[in-house]
């Protein structure tokens, strides 16, 4: 199967996710992933960030409004892992020393395996991650997986599949990037600043860097979250 | 509706429009189930469709929006999501054993027993009942409340009420009406009232 | 809904207010995603900026408790500005009817900012229809237009006061005397001293001009302005906006009002019974549609007919009952839907299921075995807050408590919870240990000192039993079970059918048993299809069940047919091919109607006789004359179009009532007029809306300028509002995604509880930087006060909180208890035990609080 699949994007549309959290709890359901104990932490963001429990993680950041009848912007970020591409693999991929601990999976999921065992290299796939994703605990590395399984039974990814308003776009690259322009030209007309994650470095419509791409409404800044220009993705 | 996952998926692609093969998981830890049941979500009343998905009989493995309902289109949010929690948090053996000596049901855990304090019981801890034991003292329970001043002249006693409905199916809300009814209760209210 | 989930994605302006759909309903948001997608404006009213207002084209705050401004402002900015369907309101509204002479506003002169009529309640009959009082001299000065009347139209002038025949007679008897064009909704005349409805509506919504509004509100104004003006464009023909509200909405004093409000804007835009519009109220349990179809409520028996005695009214036999409740038709093309003969088929229907062959026509039916209401406290009341007093007060003995619970949910949950403690027994029937279950324990209790004996009984989780729930649409949909329930649970169907089993068996024969004695109950356990037929309804045949009764139109009021719910009469149907029988509900069809407007006709079913979009009769054109043409306003939307190849002589869907292009007939048809009430005479309040104060407000005044601060007809309880100089700040409760109600349902899912894990409350930069106790950080713990009780609560200090006109607004989630995985003090504990004038829903949303760092 893996070798029939073709290569599958995903686009998350920050313009349309209004954080029900479905996806953090269905991603959790599907690799049966126990929760985590949390406390209020003033926000509702949690838990605060990504684990060997928790593979997505939605961060809430408000900030200024643009728009003349909204004085703020409440912003919602699913993150997760991006899937980096690149010619010898994604940066975890490449900088891991263990054999066969990372693997490219079915449409180009990056999905760390059993093989994986930190306790044989320097953690290097936190390292080299450019979006902080990876957590080690108990001796391995863990992170969203794209639902390779799902993939290779052809359905999407758990999140893609159960978020209501339709804000993930799971499918074959072109006509997730494709997608991608069509509503950045659309969502620009309210949010100039409006553009494509990681990828689009500011307004140059999209790359083709990494398989999970974000539209945001603003600069990344703004959401609080690493640029990625530099990242060293897949030179 | 029971959909069989393993039998006849062809036939259900070309109904459905949507391959519901059950998934072969590629790693173990994955859930892995044969039988797709039809159900509604029990959160808020958008009423999206549900697939509880597991033996078809006794455990429940996974649940996710059924694809082929058309409010929600297989999508759900986190309450919905959730639901595989609300069949699945049941208490241990260990639990259920430490639950007789100490009558203290553990926090967050599925009532799975019939509970009782105070009247010929405890009051301090819960004891467990029968079934039978719990409804004979129930219905005499509302016997002598019902028989203590009851209007004859408007046919109603005052001194029992009921609450609550939201939770429960048509068939159970029509039946519980027709017994308070009966009972001559005027007392009824649930959460459309609050 | 008078719509449905789906057909939000039509609209083409959404105002979400008094609900927090993104958090609370989040699939509503795959079509309110959908409508913007194709243009449509969003705009979220709210006093918290929330997740909703985060994917809104306008926010605009308001401060809790001044809806009526809000949309008062909007309804006069709609009439200023000529966004009006005047078409729309001429002739499907009571726009142009007469109001009694002695009707009075709260602008009128003399008022003070009351109706006519009050005298601790209202009395409501200067607040009907005209019915020309004025026969003055035979000789004509002035003219007995009565006589006249009724000399040439052949009709009775008490029921056809429709402005259009009264001022055309007029007009041919007063010659020159009074000016009016037939066709001009505008003219403001006064027919023997009453005037229309839109006369006075007009005048009454003229009050509530943009710094009046403002000066209530808080809001800002271009905001506000720009929501006047994106929302008012739906007046345009062809053009639809609908509005989303829920507890947001109904929680406060004037909640009726409040949704009135809404009503009327709807109308005078045009935006009842076409596709995306409708007055849409998010219902947030997953069957609490259905349980009030099926009236688990004190004042109406399933299918919303009234409970004998409601009102303190004599309903002493079953013709009086039906005298009381069934009116008579005011026009004689109105189809008056709740005429005698309908009412009389659904309560008979009932009763002879209720009481099987014990119910024949000598006896009444059985009538006289129904509880009567008359006598009742608190003004023949028995509603939630009533049942809580009066527990409270030691006068009732046992609760049967299925799936609620109210020592989280209930107001005022401190007393509420004493008020258990008063109790013999009570009966909990959950899936979890509620708060409510355990009261006897919670914390700072004595159980030693605690009588009430309790029973908890393990109940089944939705997919671990089967039947049916009906969503906000109307549809209702079959559940089916996955797992049988774990260990002793069993599914409420059971407990109930086993109780019933046992209390008829231990009730002797006797005049005071007489319904129990009577009470067709089953043989054995019935299953949940077996229910759903009856609740359908059969034809008897000899007093045995026959056939299913097709439709509510075919039962009968001589005891040959049975019905648990007229209203869901047609869910369940004979198949005469295979011989059986067929659940309606349990369809699966993804085919769309014919206009392809997302009514999927064939998908589950609803009522009423799979009606999707009710008063979809107004969704057709006016014709100028006093009727319709059967075609939509809407070409793009279609909801019906007239067409005499169909059975129902419409395409589309099931058409409501509808006649041809050329009748008279209004399109409201369960109203006695046929039309939508502007003008509302039957509410407890007023028959238009009014703005009062909250019972705890931080004003002193009123801000319409009259002496009348807060609504004069509320039912207190004998408790007193904290005053502002005590508690300066509003508080305000709501809900959150990850949490569900009074939260057993969710506090104990650890998923849940990881993304919601602590009581918090919102509050404002402003008000933690002013704390008293000392500044306040995000997450540090504060002390809410009321005059009700005291909770601490995580802060989430936020830019989303503002104070509006200077008072700050603090936001409260009341999901949290002492029970389940994630605890955290109950917001309950501070809300007040009054609520609304006509319903007693309390005031949640509106009260009076202090904050200090704790």
């Amino acid at each position: 199967m893996r070798g029939m699949m073709r290569e599958k994007m995903m686009l998350i549309d920050t313009s349309i996710c209004m954080a029900c959290r479905g996806c953090q709890v269905a991603c959790k359901d599907w690799h049966q992933l126990p929760a985590e104990d949390t406390e209020f932490e003033g926000t509702y963001q949690n838990p605060p960030d990504m684990s060997d429990k928790t593979l997505t993680v939605v961060k809430f950041t408000e900030a200024e409004g643009s728009r003349p009848f909204k004085y703020m912007e409440w912003l919602f970020f699913k993150d997760q892992c991006r899937h980096c591409k690149g010619m010898h693999g994604a940066p975890c991929q490449k900088a891991c020393p263990v054999r066969g601990a990372i693997v490219a999976e079915a449409g180009g999921a990056i999905v760390i395996t059993d093989a994986c065992d930190s306790t044989k290299c320097n953690i290097d796939c936190v390292d080299a991650c450019p979006y902080n994703i990876p957590k080690i605990n108990g001796g391995k590395a863990k992170k969203c997986d794209f639902c390779f399984d799902r993939i290779e039974g052809s359905k999407s990814p758990i999140c893609a599949k159960t978020c209501p308003p339709g804000a993930i776009t799971f499918g074959n690259a072109g006509s997730v990037q494709a997608a991608a322009n069509d509503r950045l030209a659309k969502v620009r007309a309210e949010y100039p600043n409006a553009n494509i994650y990681p990828n689009g470095h500011g307004h140059g419509g999209c790359g083709g860097e990494t398989r999970v791409i974000w539209l945001l409404i603003d600069d990344s800044s703004a959401y609080g979250i690493p640029s990625g220009e530099h990242g060293g993705m897949g030179h | 509706m029971k959909l069989s996952g393993a039998a006849g998926a062809g036939l259900l692609l070309g109904t459905f429009g949507f391959d519901l093969m059950p998934i072969q998981k590629a790693y173990a830890t994955a859930p892995i189930y044969t039988e797709e049941t039809s159900t509604i979500c029990p959160f808020c009343a958008c009423g999206c469709g549900v697939f509880a998905c597991g033996d078809g009989s006794s455990t429940v493995t996974h649940v996710e929006g059924d694809p082929d309902h058309v409010i929600n289109k297989g999508t759900l949010c986190s309450k919905g999501s959730a639901l595989y929690q609300t069949g699945n948090q049941l208490p241990t053996a260990a639990e259920l054993a430490t639950f007789s000596s100490t009558g203290v049901w553990p926090t967050g855990k599925r009532v799975t027993k019939v509970l009782h304090r105070g009247g010929t019981g405890p009051k301090d801890k819960w004891e467990e009942l029968d079934w039978t034991t719990a409804l004979q003292k129930i219905a005499q329970c509302i016997k002598d409340a019902r028989d203590d001043g009851f209007d004859d002249g408007n046919m109603r006693t005052t001194k029992i009420a009921a609450l609550g409905g939201a939770a429960h199916d048509n068939e159970e809300c029509a039946l519980m009406r027709k017994l308070y009814t009966a009972l001559g209760m005027v007392y009824i209210e649930h959460q459309a009232r609050i | 809904m008078t719509n449905h989930w789906i057909d939000i994605g039509n609209s083409d302006c959404i105002m979400i207010i008094g609900s927090n759909a993104a958090e609370n309903h989040p699939i509503s948001f795959k079509y309110v995603t959908k409508a913007m997608e194709n243009g449509a404006k969003l705009i979220s009213a709210d006093p918290r900026f929330t997740r909703t207002s985060s994917k809104a084209d306008i926010y605009a705050r308001f401060r809790p408790g001044t809806d009526i401004p809000f949309i008062g402002g909007m309804i006069r900015y709609a009439i200023h500005n000529n966004r009006v369907n005047e078409d729309y309101v001429k002739e499907y509204t009571n726009a142009p009817m007469l109001v009694d002479a002695g009707f009075k506003k709260p602008g009128d002169s003399g008022q003070d900012g009351v109706f006519s009529g009050l005298s601790g309640t209202y009395d409501k009959s200067t607040w009907q229809y005209a019915t020309y009082k004025v026969n003055v001299a035979a000789d004509g000065d002035p003219p007995d237009y009565e006589k006249r009347y009724v000399e040439v139209t052949g009709q009775d002038l008490s029921y056809t006061n429709k402005l259009d025949y009264a001022l055309s007679e007029l007009e041919s008897v007063d010659g020159g005397t009074i000016t009016r064009h037939d066709d001009e909704l505008n003219a403001d005349v006064t027919f023997a001293g009453c005037r229309p409805v839109w006369a006075h509506a007009k005048e009454h919504f003229d009050r509530y001009d943009l710094t009046t509004v403002l000066d209530a509100t808080g809001s800002d104004e271009a905001a506000y302005v720009a929501a006047c003006d994106e929302y008012t464009k739906t007046g345009q023909v062809g053009k639809a906006g609908t509005i989303m509200y829920a507890m947001g909405t109904t929680q406060h004093t004037v909640g009726t009002q409040n949704i009135r409000s809404y009503a009327i804007l709807q109308l005078l835009l045009g935006n009842m019974g076409v596709a995306g519009g409708g007055i849409n109220a998010l219902r947030g349990e997953s069957n609490v549609q259905g349980s009030t179809d099926h009236c688990l409520l004190f004042h109406i028996l399933p299918g919303y007919l009234k409970q004998p005695g409601f009102a303190g009214k004599d309903n002493s036999t079953l013709d009086k009952y039906l005298d009381c409740w069934a009116p008579k038709k005011l026009g004689d093309a109105e189809l008056n839907w709740w005429k005698r003969a309908n009412y009389k088929a659904y309560i008979v229907s009932l009763l002879k299921d209720y009481f099987g062959a014990n119910a024949v026509a000598a006896n009444s039916f059985g009538y006289g075995w129904l509880p009567r209401l008359n006598g009742l406290s608190y003004g023949n009341n028995a509603s939630h807050i009533t049942i809580f007093e009066e527990m409270g007060a030691g006068k009732i003995k046992g609760l049967l408590c299925m799936g609620q619970n109210p020592a989280v949910g209930g107001p005022n949950a401190n007393d509420e919870r004493s008020a258990l403690e008063k109790l013999d027994f009570l009966v909990v029937a959950d899936l979890w240990e509620t708060e409510t279950a355990s009261f006897w324990k919670r914390p700072l209790a004595n159980s030693a000192a605690i009588n009430t004996e309790v029973f908890l009984l393990p109940a089944a989780a939705s997919y671990e039993k089967e039947g049916s729930i009906t969503n906000s649409g109307r549809w209702i949909q079959w559940r089916y079970p996955a797992k049988t329930p774990p260990g002793d649970a069993k599914h409420d169907l059971g407990i109930v059918y086993e109780l019933g089993k046992e209390i008829k068996a231990i009730h002797p024969v006797n005049a005071q048993n007489v319904a129990i004695n009577n009470l067709n109950w089953y043989a054995s356990e019935p299953t949940a299809d077996q229910i759903c037929e009856d609740i359908n309804g059969w034809n008897l045949v000899s007093g045995v069940k026959d056939s299913l009764v097709v439709n509510f139109t075919k039962l009968k009021s001589d005891g040959t047919t049975t019905s648990l719910n007229w209203l869901y009469c047609g869910m369940y149907m004979n198949d005469d091919k295979t011989m059986s029988t067929v659940c309606h509900a349990k369809r699966t069809s993804m085919v769309d109607g014919i206009f392809n407007i997302g009514l999927y006709p064939s998908f589950s079913w609803c009522w009423p006789i799979n009606r999707r979009i009710i008063y979809n009769g107004a969704s057709v054109q006016t014709d100028g004359n006093g009727s319709h043409t059967g075609q939509p306003w809407d070409t793009e939307h279609p909801v019906i179009q007239y067409n005499t190849d169909n059975a129902w002589n419409y395409d589309g869907d099931i058409p409501d009532g509808v006649a041809g292009p050329g009748s008279e007939r209004g399109m409201f048809i369960m109203k006695p007029e046929g039309h939508a009430r502007i003008h509302g005479m039957g509410r407890a309040d007023g028959p238009l809306p009014e703005h009062y104060e909250p019972k705890e407000t931080p004003l002193t005044a009123n801000p319409m300028g009259h002496g009348t601060l807060t609504s004069p007809v509320i039912e207190m309880y004998g408790h007193t509002p904290g005053d502002v100089s005590e508690y300066p700040c509003i508080a305000t409760t709501y809900r959150v995604t990850e949490h569900w109600q009074a939260g057993a349902m969710t506090r104990n899912l650890p998923w849940l509880c990881e993304l919601m894990p602590n009581m918090f409350c919102e509050i404002s930069e402003t008000l933690a930087a002013s704390m008293p106790g000392g500044a306040v950080s995000n997450k540090d713990k504060v002390i809410i006060t009321t005059a009700r009780g005291e909770i601490e609560a995580i802060a989430c200090v936020t830019d989303r909180m503002k104070p509006v006109n200077d008072t700050e607004v603090v936001g409260l989630v009341w999901h949290y208890g002492y029970a389940g995985i994630a605890k955290g003090d109950s917001a309950n504990r501070l809300t007040p035990h009054w609520g609304c004038a006509n319903t007693r829903i309390p005031e949640y949303k509106a009260f009076l609080c202090k904050v200090r760092k704790a």
